[in-house]
């Protein structure tokens, strides 16, 4: 019997294809991988591990890829791998369990994305459905970033089945700076044709108006992030958000001009929507976290820190959009530092810049505000408070 | 006139805090080049969601309640 199939796609992936076969070697019953038009030994590595290698020309449709593959697979189950991904140890456990139970049709798994290859422990999380039942109806649309059609959640109750969420992990590099632009702008044009085949979708408008601001097509981009936020005008007094791809979108419209929003859009109710449908989205508590501290306020601004870090250790924050994990580490830390110092509480700020001075990232900026409160100490004869001894 | 001095000297020191150079680090929260979300992941259950906001609020009430304390002390 088949019970799992991995199932993957890949084009000229020979230097990240060896890592994520690795790492499911001995779970799978089956290992399936579609090569999309490779020139390189893709192929040729992907059959040394034991995959079933099939060709599926390049149609500009990474769903029809997919598709394709689901086509090929003979397991209960498959687990949907990306060769930029590896499953982490640990997994196999609960991979094991996830598979026994009756009552759910897919899981969400976690993902790890990291955003420097060599900082292992630098990411942020993100839930991903990739463990689903092998069911025809079952399967992805979207030209790019598929996703189920129809959504997996109507599958799953009209089958009398429940959408799970599992510990089982992915860790995933595919972020990192070096190979993120060449995504975006192959990205951008996958978004253009996918709106032109099926205008006006949500996820799609806010995707494609986030694309074009990080390739710094800002005119353009801030129109079609515009042109989404439009959708948002009717929802408005809605008590839960039709989509998590709001959060992103409140994220690029916290950073328009106001002059620039559709009518019925105010700043106010931008931050309202924040509070009210994403409090733990970490990019929007940063957001609101900076405004705070631009208007004076540090005091807010300080307690906001502390729950980003406090969701930075716990992992406890928002896992439905991706974010630089800086906002909940080394960056939080840093602006809590200066919080601190601009309330007077000298001896807290300095404890958070001596916490990073062993930072890649913000040791040498810790290490310049450390002078600044030396100077201040200096001039003003302040000394530092001495712990008070522990009795008993 | 000591405790004139000691009070100017405080006031001082709260402007030089506010006003001293420091480095901070306000990048966009998302990556230079933003990832997107996952459209086939789903929000938490509701049930997890409240919890966790439930515990994200009492952490953010907490941190006022003690700095309210700190200042009565």
């Amino acid at each position: 019997m088949v019970r799992l199939s991995v199932c993957l796609i890949a084009r000229n992936e020979e230097q990240n294809l060896p890592r994520a076969l690795k790492s499911i070697g001995g779970i799978a019953d089956e290992v399936i991988v579609t090569d999309t038009g490779s020139t390189d030994a893709t192929a040729h590595i992907a059959a040394q591990f034991g995959a079933q290698v099939h060709h599926f020309p390049w149609c500009d449709d990474f769903s029809a890829a997919r598709n394709f593959t689901l086509d090929q697979a003979r397991g209960q189950w498959v687990l949907w791998l990306d060769a930029d991904e590896e499953l982490l140890p640990g997994s196999d456990e609960e991979l094991t369990r996830s598979l026994e139970s009756d009552q759910v049709l897919a899981y969400n798994v976690i993902r790890q994305d990291l955003v420097r290859s060599d900082r292992l422990d630098l990411y942020a999380q993100m839930w991903q459905l990739r463990l689903f039942r092998l069911d025809p109806d079952l399967r992805f649309r979207g030209r790019c970033h598929p996703q189920f059609f129809p959504p997996v959640h109507e599958t799953a109750k009209g089958k009398g089945l429940s959408v799970g969420t599992s510990t089982i992990t992915l860790r995933h590099d595919g972020y990192v700076p070096a190979v993120l632009r060449s995504k975006l702008e192959r990205g951008l044009r996958l978004l253009e044709l996918e709106l032109h085949d099926r205008p006006g979708q949500f996820y799609y408008l806010v995707e494609y108006g986030r694309t074009l601001l990080a390739l710094e097509n800002d005119e353009r981009g801030w129109a079609v992030v515009a042109e989404a936020a439009e959708q948002l005008v009717p929802v408005l007094n809605h008590r839960t958000p039709f989509s998590s791809m709001i959060a992103p979108l409140l994220e690029c419209l916290l950073q328009l001009p106001e002059d620039r929003f559709p009518p019925g859009i105010t700043m106010n109710t931008l931050l309202d929507l924040s509070e009210r449908w994403f409090p733990r989205a970490a990019p929007l508590l940063w957001i609101r976290a900076k405004r705070e501290f631009d208007n004076g306020s540090f005091e807010e601004a300080e307690g906001v820190l502390r729950l980003l870090l406090e969701m930075g250790r716990a992992h406890s924050y928002d896992r439905s959009v991706s974010f630089n994990p800086a906002i909940i580490g080394d960056d939080a830390l840093l602006n809590l530092g200066a919080c601190l110092l601009r309330q007077g509480k000298m001896d807290e700020a300095e404890r958070c810049f001596k916490g990073l001075l062993k930072s890649d990232t913000r040791g040498s900026e810790a290490r310049s505000n450390l002078d600044a409160i030396g100077r201040l100490r200096r001039d003003f004869g302040v000394r530092r408070t001495r712990p008070k001894a522990k009795h008993g | 006139m000591k405790g004139h001095y000691r009070k100017k000297s405080k006031k001082a020191l709260q402007v030089a805090c506010l006003s001293t150079c420091l480095v901070t680090a306000w990048a966009a929260p998302n990556y230079a080049c933003g990832p997107s979300g996952d459209p086939c992941a789903v929000p938490e259950p509701a049930s997890s969601t409240l919890a966790a906001v439930g515990v994200a609020a009492a952490g953010v009430a907490a941190i006022f309640v003690h700095k309210k304390t700190l200042r009565k002390q």
